[in-house]
Formats: C-alpha cells, structure tokens, sequence
C-alpha cells in the first residue's frame, strides 16, 4: 500500500526505473542470446594498390595516380597509407562565363590505422590534402563489432576537418570551414547467398561554404561589374557579384544496400540512396551492378546508376536584384535541379602466381559513361539569344580507372 | 498479480528459448560469400576515387563511404 501511494506521488520516477529495468533486461538478454555465438573478426587483407585516374567532361580533364599500401603485424595491427594526386585543366562552364582556363593540382596523404581486438577493429585515420586555394585536414575514428556468429556487423565512425579556402589572385583572403561527420552502418548476412548493409550518415559543415570564384547572373543590370554584393561573405574583397550562402549546412543520408549471388560465379549488387539537406536539396540514386566470373582469371562487370536531385532555397540561374536582393543566393549548377545517368564496365585479370613479395595479383580496367541534364541552369556561353532563354545545360564525362593490385 | 506476472514472465522466458534466432548461416557454409563477386567494394582505391567524383560533382554527401578533404571540383 504504501508502495502504491509513492508511485501515485512520483509517477515519473515509476516510469523512469521500470523503462531502466526494461532496457538493462533487453540489454542482459542481448549479451547472453548473442555472445557464445561471437568468432573473431579479421583485419583488412594486406595489399598495395597503383592506380591511375582520369575524368573528362564539360571542359573539365583530371587525371593523376593514386597509390595505396596496407601492412598488417602480428595480426592485431593493420596500417596503411594512401598518396593521391587530382591534376586539373580546367575549362567548365563556369570558366568559361566568368574567367580563362586553367591548371590546378591537388595532393592527398592519408595514413591509417586498425587495432584488432577480439570482435571489435578501432581505426584511426588522416588525411591532408593540399591544393593552391585549398588546404584540408581530416581526423576520423571508427568502431565496428561483429556479433552473432559473425553474421552481423556494426560500424560507428566519426570525423573532423578543419579547412581552409583561399583564392588566387586575393592575397589576404583566407577563410575557415569547419566539417564533422557521423555515420553508422549495419552490415547482415541474411543467407548463404544474400548480404545486406544499411548506412546513416550525418555531415555539418559550418563557415565559409561557397566558392570564392563562382559569380551569378543579374538580369536587371542592377549588379554591375566590379560591385560587391550586400553580403556577410564579401568582407573580403574578392567577390565580385558572386554567390551568398549560408554558414552552416547539415545533411543526412541513407543507404541501403545488398549484394546476391545468382550462381557461383556471377552476382548481382543493387543499392538506394537518400539524401536531405538543411539548404532544401533532395536527392537520390540507384545502383545496379552484374558481376560475372569467366574461369579462375577473369571477372567482368556492369554497372548503371542514376542520380536526380531538386534545387537549393536560394538556387537561382537568373536572378532580378532591382526589385529584392536575397538573403542567399546561389548559381551553382550541382545545387541546381539535375538528373544523372552513368553507365560502366569494368574487367579484372588475376595473376595467380606467387612470388617472393606477394600471393596473387590483379590488373584492372574501368570505364564509366556519365551524363549529366540540368533543368534550371542554362547554357549561358550562348549569346545570341535573351539572357533566361538560353538552352539547359548538359554535359558528357568520361571515367577510366586503370591499376594494378598484388595481395600479399 | 503477481503471479499472472510470473507466468506472462515464464511464458515469454519459454518462447524466447525456442523462437530466439540463432546464427543460420554456418562459417563453413561462407564460401560464396567470401568470393571475389560477392564483396560490396571489392578495392578500395577505386571506391574511393568513384565516390570522391559523385561527392564532386553532386549535392548529395554521406553514407558512400568516401572520406578525405579538397574538392577540385570548380
């Protein structure tokens, strides 16, 4: 009874402890359901990786090698670094309409490492890269834990970048931005022949966020050439009519994936994408992959994907400042509305022969076609017609990944 | 009360051991699955690579997998 008259007095309290009870039941039962079926889990196989890469479209050519080596000890340790090179000619549409081509060139260096403990790896990783306009540094850290007799996995990771954006050309311009990412991801194997992941993932950007070079279109004439817009951004002098973004960007995204082996020798990979920005972009894709084994040396692959996305709030392809000049405002064609196609193909030859350094190895080729469709960013290098009428953009790339893997 | 509790408590006990799903796919029934065909990301360089174009070239970011700062991308 007077139990009864406490729980009447704190009927909070009450439902607080029972939900703990509840909780450290499911969490008890969990543990012991779960853990004599538990194995070991294995560190990423030792490897080294020479690649070269190659995008072409919209005026765009990067090209560069990437090389990767990974190293395991005693078989709790696994590191591995990564040397990474995007070379840059450029001649986009937005060189095009607002300045001349030219050449840039981007170096990446990560260096990484797991600890493998029982069920669970600990990673640790960075990355800095490094370009004239652009330097970069990323700190992450992940867990993942397989349980149920290794037929479920869990990873969480977490990463930082500090930022920093300069422009050529602006001496004394300097500004930070700030990037944080956590994500989630839940791997099951559901048959002997069907594995499945899902994956969350939430960015936040925070600073300086748009492009110091990136300009937009007035149609009224109100924005004159040399005039600074009424922006927080254009502190620095440099922005001559260009772009106003908000300081903070926070996005997630979902994806859920599966891959099925139709026979022993071919499968089928299928994967959905979710997207959400605070900017208002909403965005998904699709992806099928076929993979087909020919014998015990070669594998051939083909892949389509598509992508859609709707436009930023303040994405505009033209805007009229006589009457209201924004908060923000953006011409960015990747914040615009657009759909992509991609169609690939990728071969693998294995060299099964072993040698003094390594076990096997591959020699790998891959092409991807890309197309992009813009809805509301027009083609505004033609010239001859009223500026709002031009034709939407489109353009063409190609992707080529040639490299070389030896396992050892 | 109580004992309806205890009896709800020891049926759900009863189900619970008999219905609990247990791990149905054997380490050495994994063959398939550890081959070459059936890895989400078979290397992760290119994996990388790809992602870093689709990072660059659309709004869309997170849950692909791809890390790492720069853009190259203007």
């Amino acid at each position: 009874m007077k139990q009864r008259e406490e729980q009447r007095v704190v009927p909070g309290v009450v439902v607080a402890v029972t939900k703990l009870r509840i909780t450290l039941f499911f969490a008890a039962a969990f543990t012991v359901i779960y853990s004599p079926f538990c194995l070991g889990a294995i560190l990423p196989e030792q490897r080294a990786d020479i690649l070269y890469h190659a995008y072409d479209g919209g005026g765009v050519t990067i090209d560069g090698p990437s090389v990767l080596v990974r190293k395991n000890f005693n078989e709790k340790i696994s590191v591995y670094g990564n040397y990474y090179v995007d070379m840059v000619t450029s001649a986009s549409i937005d060189v095009l309409t607002m300045a001349s081509e030219y050449t840039e060139e981007r170096t990446e260096y990560s260096l990484g490492a797991d600890y493998l403990n029982d069920r669970t790896i600990m990673s640790l990783s960075f990355t800095n890269s490094s370009e004239n306009d652009y330097e970069a540094d990323t700190l992450g850290f992940s867990v993942s834990q397989e349980f149920f007799g290794d037929l479920s996995t869990i990873t969480m990771g977490f990463s930082m970048g500090d930022d920093t954006v300069k422009a050529t050309g602006a001496d004394g311009f300097e500004e930070a931005t700030e990037r944080k990412r956590f994500n989630i991801a839940y791997t099951q194997i559901l048959s002997k022949r069907l594995l499945t992941s899902l994956t969350y993932e939430s960015v936040i950007d925070e600073g300086f966020l748009r492009n110091p070079y990136r300009q937009i279109r007035d149609a009224s004439g109100f924005i004159t050439p040399g005039a600074a817009l009424p922006c927080e951004d254009n502190d620095s002098g440099v922005s001559v009519g260009s772009e106003c973004y908000p300081e903070t960007r926070n996005s997630e995204a979902f994806a859920l994936r599966g891959i099925y082996a139709i026979t022993p020798q071919s499968s089928i990979r299928a994967e959905y994408r979710l997207y959400d920005d605070s900017w208002g972009v909403q965005g998904s894709n699709v992806e099928l992959r076929y993979a087909q084994q020919i014998g015990s040396r070669w594998l051939i692959e083909f892949r389509y994907r598509q992508y859609q996305q709707n436009e930023a709030d303040f994405y505009g392809d033209l805007f009229d400042f006589s009457m209201e000049i924004p908060e923000f405002y953006a011409r960015d064609k990747e914040l615009s509305d657009y759909s992509a196609q991609q169609f690939g193909i990728g071969v693998t030859y294995t060299f099964k022969s072993r040698n003094a350094f390594f076990n096997n190895s591959t020699l790998n080729f891959q092409w991807d076609q890309m197309t992009f469709d813009y809805n509301n960013f027009l083609d505004a290098t033609v010239t001859t017609v009223t500026p709002g009428t031009e034709p939407s953009y489109s353009l063409d790339a190609d992707v080529i990944r040639i490299f070389y893997s030896a396992f050892f | 009360m109580k004992t309806v509790s205890l009896v709800f408590f020891m049926l759900i006990i009863s189900a619970c051991s008999q219905w609990t799903p247990k791990p149905w796919v054997k380490a050495h029934e994994r063959e398939l699955l550890s081959s070459p065909i059936m890895s989400l990301e078979r290397d992760p360089v290119s994996s990388k690579y790809m992602n870093h174009v689709y990072e660059s070239r659309e709004a869309a970011r997170g849950a692909e997998g791809s890390s790492g700062g720069g853009c190259g991308c203007n």
